[in-house]
Formats: C-alpha cells, structure tokens, sequence
C-alpha cells in the first residue's frame, strides 16, 4: 500500500502562558514590560499564548497587550480567551483567537492546568480541528507518535553540573551531590540519592511531580513552588521513598506536599 | 602504554602533592618507570616534597617554550632511577601552560617508555588544574574528612567528567579513585569527622586508600623525603597500600580504628 503523504495527527506542544490580569493601563504595561524581562532566559526559542482569561474589564485593547508582549521579543501562538472575552474586540488581531473557558479550579487557583493550556495554545490545534485530527490519526492506524522518552541520568551528577530534561520527564539512576542541579520540564523519578537540587515542572507543568527513593535535597520545586532545606529538615520523612507535588490549598493556593510513599502528608509549604 | 594520573582536589592543603610525592615514589619502587609534574605554576612545590629542589636547572615551562630539552629538565630522583621529576617554574605566570606544549611533552615522555606521568595539580578550577587533567587516563581525588573539601572534590569529579580530552572525545571515561587523607579514626569514630565510608557515598567512586593524620607528614616534608619512605609510619604503610591497590593487588583499608580494639575484638568482629 503506498505510504500517505498527508496524515494529520493529534498533537500537544510545550507552551508558555502569559496571564494578563486586571490592572490600568499605564501600570499593566511596565508590568507586562518588567515580567518578561525577568523572565528572559525562558523566553527565548519559546512559544507562548497569551491568556486575557482573568481580566474582568478590558480598559486596555488586547491590541496594546499583544504589541507590548511583542515588543518584549516573545513569539506569540494565540490568544487565550474566556466566555466573558468580548470576542470582537480581537477580530483585528493577526492571531489564533481560542476560546477555552475557566475550569471552576482554574478560576479558584489563578492557574489553568499546564495540559490544557498546552493542548490549546498549540499554534495548528484548536479544540474542533483536534477532534477530526484524532480521527483521521485513527483511521490511518498508524502507531501512535511516543512521547519523549524520560531522559535517563546515568553517571553521578556532580556539584556544578547541571541535569536538565527538557520538555520530558527524567530518571535518575545515578546520585546527585550537593550543588547539583537537577531540572525536568516534567516529573522526575529518582532511584538514588539526590542531594542537589531537584526542580519538576520546570516551564510550568502543576501536575508534574517528584518521586525519590532517598531525598536529601537541597532545594525541591514544582513549577516554581520551591522549598530548601536545612540538614535534618527531611528526618520526619524517614528514610523511605517520598513523593512532592503541589496540592491545592483552602484559600486557592499552590502548596508543595512531600509525603511518604507510603501515604500521608508530613510537611507542607506556606 | 603510556598512562597519565593526576592527582588532583579541588581544595588547597588537603595532600596533593605529599600524595603525588608518596605515589609517584611507590610506582617507581615497584619498578614502574615514572614521570611526576609539578602543574603548580608560580608556586611550585613537588621539588621540596620530593627532595629535589637544588637540581632544578629548566623546568616545565621551559620545556614547553622551547628553552630547554624535556632531557635536561627531568630531574633523576636520588633513591629510584625509575622516578624523573619534571619541576613547575617559580617565575613564570601559569598561562605559559598551553595545551599544545603540555601534549607534546606528554608524547615525549610516552616516546621515552615511561609507564605513568603523574600530574601534581594545583588547587582550583583554572588553568593549571584544567591542563593537569585534560590527559588524564585515571584520577586520583584527594579529599580531607571535611564537608568543604569534599564538595570542592566533587566539583571536581565533575570537571573531569566534562573537561578531559577523554571526555570531549567520548571515549572510555576516566577512571576515578579517591584518597581520604588526614584520617584520624578515633573523631571519625565520634563524629567529629566525616567517615571513609561517608565520603565515599557522597562522591561514589572507589577508595583507593584511606591515609591517617600522622606527625611523620610533616617531618618528611621539610627533609623532602616523601612519606611512603618513613619506614613503619601508619602513613607510610596506607600509602604503600594505596600504590599496591592502585596496581591491582587486593588490600584491605587499615588505620580505620579497628587496631585500637582488643585482639579478640578484631578476631571475632566485635
């Protein structure tokens, strides 16, 4: 049978989110400025969609956010907006514009899961094409495309050295010293000691996590919830493995749990 | 075949060159033709250890500048023919060390039938640390029972790992031992030290050798004998032991604090 040459597939690309919220216009634009400054080093090479979902009122035009974001060098996919968007006021914008609302969690937490944002953000795949890519993917029964295999640490990673998964999860079968750092844009397995630190979800995935059979870390964070430690701080887990995750607290929070694998929660953040 | 160790920290004043002194002097009474070099640039040092500071005429630098012939700077040592010692220069600044010029001697003395150069490394990261590791085929890590020194031993490991020829070329890595020096079993014992066998699940490489704190030390360096050669000194007997373990022989760690303990102790592993 001749191979087809056109085949579409489903698919779900790493993006960053911008999330623009309320404000007025002189303060939201030097914020939107000062933001991406910051936030340089994860900008660069990086696609991002910009989430106008949380503003209530629009006294700024999304055309002067768009062209802010721009200005500050970000290449930008879409535009992310909610049911309570005015959806004409973007009409001009030579963007995607897709509409996803607010999950119930999403709007208590100020943060939509990463999968979601993902999934639409990505430039060739709003919500109706994606149904059909599926589809069509089915009816072609090819295997299905793997996702990025974890990235597997095999030597010990040293004070100094740096580990970094990239748009995947990692493995560690080896141990990492003090002074080490050890990143994954998604959960992170450990099978040794890890005596660095150890950072999951490190472009903003909430829902990535960190298993570790020993965990004598430095420093531990998921999607940038981090906590450090002080020798001794980790005793009350025992020496078993534990897990880290970020769990949503009462008051719509973001917290890091570690837990024992064995069950219940010991220490949390804030 | 021609193999390179350096000896090498990371930390000033843990041991490098009584270890280098001590080694390369073992190698050379167990019949191993041997080349030790000072990388020690502007401070050099290996001479005195070794006894030999009077007939330094040319030195490293010299060699490699192409003032002198690698034959007229290697100092004969004056109690094994098989040990030649190729002193640092005490004027010049450590940038004189240029890769190319370091190579050539190396296969220089490759082309004499030397069986081990041995590179004393000075301490910290840069240049005359980097040049005495780039041809490493093996690494001898000297590290103190102390948290400071073994970090700084880690760090090291780790520029090893991506620094040497062997490493950017991809080839078999190389191989790494540890040495423990100024042990002192009792306050390991304690508490007050680290332990031999927590220094070696921080770094994870093997021990070659454990050396007591010993007075001897520092007798045999301002005498410039090195110290495997104070016959009957504990310190002398580990280094003697480190050479044999280095070549392969089987020997197990003394002067860990066992010694102490009644006889029928040791016999039946209190």
């Amino acid at each position: 049978m001749k191979r087809r040459q056109v085949v579409i597939k489903g698919s779900s690309l790493p993006v960053l989110r911008i999330v623009v919220r309320d404000g007025d216009a002189g303060s939201l634009r030097t914020e939107v400025a000062d933001t991406l400054a910051n936030a340089r080093p994860l900008l660069v090479e990086a696609i991002a969609v910009l989430d106008l979902r949380e503003r209530e009122a629009s006294e700024l035009a999304a055309r002067e956010i768009v062209d802010a974001v721009r200005v500050a060098g970000v290449r930008l996919a879409a535009v992310l907006i909610g049911d309570r968007n005015e959806h004409k006021s973007l009409v001009d914008l030579d963007l995607p514009v897709i509409e996803a609302p607010l999950s119930a969690r999403d709007r208590s937490s100020h943060s939509p899961s990463e999968e979601q944002a993902a999934s639409n953000g990505s430039p060739a795949n709003s919500i109706e094409p994606a149904a059909e890519a599926k589809t069509a993917h089915q009816a072609d029964s090819q295997p299905a495309e793997p996702d990025l295999a974890p990235a597997y640490l095999t030597r010990p990673l040293r004070s100094g050295q740096r580990f970094y998964a990239q748009g995947r999860d990692a493995v560690v079968g080896a141990p990492t010293s003090r002074g080490s750092e050890l990143i994954a844009d998604g959960s992170i397995y450990a099978f040794s000691p890890i005596r660095g630190r150890v950072l999951a979800g490190a472009s903003g995935n909430t829902s990535a996590c960190i298993i570790a059979s020993h965990l004598d870390a430095e420093l531990v964070a998921v999607a940038g919830v981090y906590r450090t430690f002080e020798a001794g701080d980790l005793n009350a887990l025992g020496s078993g493995p534990v897990s880290v995750a970020l769990s949503l607290a009462a008051d719509g929070s973001e917290r890091l749990t570690l837990a024992t694998l064995a069950g219940s929660p010991h220490m949390q953040r804030r | 075949m021609t193999r390179v160790v350096v000896v090498t920290s990371g930390k000033g004043g843990v041991g490098k060159t009584t270890t280098s002194a001590s080694f390369a002097s073992g190698l050379a009474m167990r019949g191993k033709k041997t080349a030790v070099i000072d990388f020690d640039i502007g401070l050099r040092n290996l001479d005195l250890i070794l006894g030999c500071e009077r007939r330094v005429v040319y030195d490293f630098i010299n060699v490699i500048q192409g003032d002198a012939k690698l034959s007229q700077a290697l100092v004969r040592d004056k109690r094994s023919e098989n040990l030649s010692i190729l002193a640092a220069s005490q004027t010049k600044d450590k940038d004189a060390l240029k890769e190319g010029g370091v190579k050539a001697v190396f296969d220089e003395l490759r082309d004499m039938g030397f069986d081990y150069i041995v590179c004393d490394s000075p301490a910290g990261i840069e240049t005359g640390a980097l040049m005495a590791l780039r041809f490493a085929d093996e690494a001898i890590v000297v590290t103190n029972p102390e948290v400071s020194a073994v970090r700084d031993a880690d760090r090291m490991l780790g520029i090893i790992d991506s620094k040497s020829l062997r490493a950017e070329q991809g080839l078999e890595p190389v191989k790494e031992h540890l040495v423990i020096t100024r042990y002192v079993p009792k306050r390991a014992n304690k508490g007050e030290m680290l332990g031999h066998a927590d220094v070696q699940e921080l770094l994870n490489i093997p021990i070659l050798g454990v050396i007591p704190e010993s007075e001897v030390v520092l007798e045999c360096s301002n005498q410039g004998t090195p110290v495997i050669l104070a016959n009957g000194s504990p310190a002398a007997r580990a280094y003697d032991d480190m050479v044999a373990r280095f070549l392969g022989e089987d020997r197990p760690l003394k002067f860990l604090g066992a010694e102490g303990a009644p006889l029928w102790k040791r016999l039946f592993g209190g």
